[in-house]
């Protein structure tokens, strides 16, 4: 392209992407030095002019953050979170790997559709998806009559508002996250390699442990990855799905927000969020920079 | 490599799509349940969708996202496609490092961060919240998955296509529209719609993002929702995830190039 | 090679250079191009006469080096304004558009008026034998036919110079071999100039007037066919196009145009003809082509070994055999007679001459 279009493109990107994405942030980062008071808007500026002076004076200080490591309902939030989406993330691994497998080993005529298949739900509202899983899990939903008319249980198991109905319900909503990335590092596979690797005597589960499962290995990091960083942070399982008990920060920081109005400490409890979830985010972006160099 | 698939997989296959969709299924069934208990069946009928029509509070934020879906897709898609040029063509620059991670920033996130953060410019530069934020905010986070979109499409194209055209006399202005954006269609038009898709289905930086009059679909559903679960719920739930499949099978064929007579 | 001042020619490539990441691609390249020949770049892959070719078409910039055709000088001008057109390896066709569509894209974007774009076209396509194609999409086509309409397209804006970068690569033998012959027969209807990219000796030397070999990013030899493989200039000219036999020796004498060379791996004195003159003592390599030899002795240069492989190619039988020191030379010995007569038998001890004038002493 011309200098000039080149240039003027990626101004216009950068200006955009400084707009929505840097400047927003580091506003978070600007309030959570802040503190909470009345009035429009509910915290101290960052920057204040003292009577009389003309340079101003930096008004920070880290208390929220403070808060933030003495109060034990933030701490316990972050270490349920980062639990519950570990678990969660593990189980997805577990039902999407053998899924996507399927998927990638299916006659090719099938796999529009079935990729199709896969994707729907993931494009229909999270809260629907939810709201319908919390159908299934009800005391008097239907799994419930299934167990009690098995006569497995003689009453119905109260699944929500616990730790099991919550991740369960991460993993129903995160599901297609893990079968999408994962599907297309087991697709790339060439079946020849399995084809070579029974010709040279290695049996089926062998080939699967040996070949498959290495190779996938980006797909498998990409997924687990998709999974566990918005799952960390999610609010609508907790929310719909968790009692008063069960703590993710997500829904504490929407507490915080709405509830008790403490902007800065939102704030500092988002800063917080992003810097425990930097290694993955990190990790996340590698393997999509990586594909952004066209690998 | 056999044509069919063996037990284990077909297994596998069931039991995924299985755990996928009955839930789903079960909702749309029941919003066509004549009595009010999800878990038991009355019979037939179509009273919920009825009622759905006179409700004015629901039908109204339909209306506001399907409308703000549409604005905010159109923005994201100029945004995203933007952004997709720039890491396919522009080479290299200084600070296209951070440029691409920044490009990424809104599909790593926290839903309830993106919220909190752009919530937050919005108070800063004083602009009251309204439509016009929310079109923002959701063009905001659904650009990043159009130019993931749209990247991994312009990556493979051929470039000798696009230097045939410079060296047939196009300049590159011509080229890039009559030769680049026909080959890239496909993609445009899944990202506008994958764009589309998202906004319609986003709760929390709705919540966020948003003011008085401008109250989305899924907004109202969680407040309804919290109050009681009504079949109401199932009736526009079911009538959702139909117009999403439509959408997403729409996407499919236009990507297949069938609907634009590729083939 | 040609010299640095150049005669006026149509293209005029002087001392061109490009370097990738501190390695030189094409290193201090000139070359001449007459109006109306077929000018080939002979050359392994990787030597850089696509990088070259590139640069002719535009898509990437010399870092030193003057490109001019018909008087103008190419440098300044982006691909889309210079009167060059590309054929390319891969064919580039449009995939959106009919074959009709991809003809008429450069007529378009000069703006010509609808009903003369429509008459060039036609012509075009029955320049190439597709006029039944016209409307028919890329992928709709056979590989051959793809080739067909990436030439026509190429050749619609009647431009002063055609770039074809392995045109016949992607072809099957025999569809390569009719192609070849319709290529000149078009080439000659047109008269146009035409400068091929090659990694492949038979079809340069099949297509083209004149052509250049190219090693890492040098021009190594220029000429017509016959002239590079009658007389290569180097060995790598001697074993790039064609097979040769290398004797490395000694120049013993020098009289009168013919050298005598003492050569251990052959085992004797050779004689070659060569003009010009070379110091005694200096180190060559005598090359022979294998249709050069022929079994027996009574030609000036006698070799002797056993033989080890035949093998049987339809038009010769290609001989491999062991000379004393242990080197092994080919011959190809001509299938004249169905009956196969005269051919020696794996194992046998057998003599093997050529004149002085049917080798070339090569000094580098």
């Amino acid at each position: 392209m011309s200098r000039r279009a080149r240039v003027l493109l990626i101004a216009a990107s950068a200006t955009w992407l400084a707009l929505v994405v840097l400047a927003p942030f580091l506003i978070v980062l600007k309030i959570s030095l802040a503190q909470v008071v009345q009035g429009r808007p509910p915290y101290t500026p960052l920057l204040a002019w003292p009577e009389g002076s003309v340079l101003p004076s930096l008004q920070a200080s880290f208390a929220n953050y403070a808060l933030l490591f003495s109060d034990s309902l933030y701490l316990d939030s972050y270490l349920s979170s980062l639990r519950l989406a570990a678990l969660a993330t593990a189980v997805a691994l577990l039902i999407g790997l053998p899924m996507a497998h399927a998927m990638a080993r299916a006659p090719v005529g099938w796999r529009p559709a079935l990729l199709v298949l896969a994707v729907l739900p993931f494009w229909s509202s999270s809260l629907i998806r939810v709201y319908a899983w919390i159908g299934i899990l009800a005391e008097d939903g239907p799994f419930n009559s299934l167990l009690v008319s098995a006569g497995l249980i003689d009453r119905p198991l109260a699944i929500l508002n616990t730790d099991i109905g919550i991740v369960s319900g991460l993993v129903y909503s995160y599901l297609p996250f893990m079968v999408l990335p994962l599907y297309a590092s087991l697709e790339r596979i060439d079946p020849a390699l399995l084809e070579a690797a029974s010709d040279l005597g290695c049996r089926p589960a062998g080939a699967f442990f040996r070949i498959t499962l290495p190779l996938a290995l980006p797909g498998i990091l990409a997924g687990c990855l998709l999974v566990f960083i918005p799952a960390t942070g999610e609010f609508v399982v907790p929310d719909l799905m968790g009692g008063s008990d069960t703590l993710m920060i997500g829904k504490t920081l929407w507490t915080e927000f709405f509830n008790n109005r403490d902007w800065p400490l939102a704030g500092a409890a988002s800063v917080l969020l992003i810097l425990l979830l930097v290694g993955p985010i990190v990790a996340l972006e590698r393997q999509g920079l990586k594909r952004a160099e066209g690998r | 490599m056999s044509r069919r698939l063996g037990p284990f997989n077909m297994a596998a296959l069931a039991a995924g799509f299985a755990l996928l969709y009955l839930p789903i299924l079960s909702l749309v069934l029941y919003s066509f349940n004549d009595g009010r208990m999800v878990a038991v069946w009355s019979g037939w009928s179509l009273r919920w969708y009825r009622s759905l029509l006179d409700n004015r509070l629901l039908l109204d934020s339909a209306w506001v996202s399907l409308s703000v879906g549409a604005v905010s897709a159109t923005l994201a898609l100029v945004a995203g496609t933007a952004a997709a040029l720039v890491l396919a063509r522009a080479g290299r620059f200084l600070g296209r490092s951070a440029f691409a991670g920044l490009v990424y920033v809104p599909l790593v996130m926290p839903e309830v961060i993106i919220g909190i953060s752009l919530l937050l410019l919005f108070v800063q530069i004083d602009l009251d919240r309204g439509f016009f934020t929310l079109v923002l905010s959701h063009a905001a986070f659904s650009a990043a998955f159009v130019t993931v979109v749209v990247h991994s499409r312009l990556i493979a194209v051929d470039r000798s296509i696009e230097e045939a055209a410079l060296d047939l006399g196009a300049t590159p202005a011509r080229t890039f529209l009559l030769v680049t954006v026909p080959m890239i269609a496909p993609a445009l038009a899944a990202a506008w719609l994958l764009a589309f898709t998202l906004s319609l289905d986003d709760l929390v930086i709705a919540s966020f993002a948003t003011g008085p009059g401008a109250t989305t679909l899924p907004m109202r559903v969680y407040s309804q929702v919290r109050l009681g679960v009504t079949p109401e719920i199932n009736a526009i739930s079911t009538l959702f995830i139909a117009a999403v499949a439509g959408v997403v099978v729409v996407a499919s064929l236009v990507n297949k190039g069938l609907v634009l007579g590729r083939k | 090679m040609a010299p640095p001042f150049l005669a006026p020619a149509y293209l005029a490539i002087e001392q061109v250079a490009k370097s990738f990441a501190g390695v030189a691609a094409v290193d201090e390249v000139s070359l001449s191009v007459e109006q109306g020949e077929i000018f080939a770049l002979l050359g392994p892959s990787g030597c850089g006469k696509s990088t070259l070719l590139r640069m002719i078409a535009g898509f990437e910039q010399p870092d030193r080096g003057l490109i001019v055709l018909d008087g103008e000088d190419l440098a300044a001008l982006p691909p889309y304004r210079r009167p060059v057109n590309m054929m390319f390896q891969s064919y580039a066709l449009f995939p959106h558009m009919s074959v009709a569509g991809n003809v008429a894209f450069g007529l378009k974007q000069d703006g010509m008026p609808a009903s003369e774009i429509a008459a060039r076209v036609t012509e075009m396509l029955r320049l190439v034998r597709l006029e039944a194609m016209a409307d028919r999409r890329p992928d709709q086509l056979s590989g051959g036919q793809r080739q067909r309409v990436a030439l026509a397209r190429a050749l619609a804006k009647r431009p002063k110079l055609v770039l074809l970068d392995e045109p016949l690569a992607a072809l099957d033998r025999k569809l390569r071999e009719e192609t070849q012959f319709e290529l000149l027969a078009i080439h000659r209807r047109l008269g146009a100039t035409f400068v091929i990219v090659t990694h492949d000796q038979d079809e340069a030397m099949t297509l083209a007037h004149r052509l250049a070999v190219i090693d890492r990013g040098r021009v190594v030899q220029v000429g017509a066919p016959r002239e590079v493989y009658e007389h290569p200039a180097t060995r790598f000219v001697a074993t790039f196009i064609g097979t040769a036999n290398l004797f490395d020796g000694v120049v013993t004498e020098c009289e009168g145009g013919v050298m005598r060379v003492r050569s251990d791996t052959a085992r004797s004195e050779l004689c070659v003809r060569h003009d010009g003159a070379i110091a005694q003592g200096a180190a060559v390599s005598v090359a022979v082509r294998p249709e050069k030899l022929t079994l027996g002795n009574e030609l000036g240069n006698t070799l002797t070994g056993q033989v080890e492989e035949l093998a049987f190619r339809g038009d010769a039988t290609l001989c491999r055999v062991r000379l004393e020191s242990g080197l092994p030379v080919t011959l190809s010995l001509p299938n004249r007679a169905r009956a196969g007569a005269g051919l020696p038998r794996s194992g046998d001890t057998t003599k093997l001459g050529f004149t002085a004038s049917d080798a070339v002493l090569l000094t580098s």
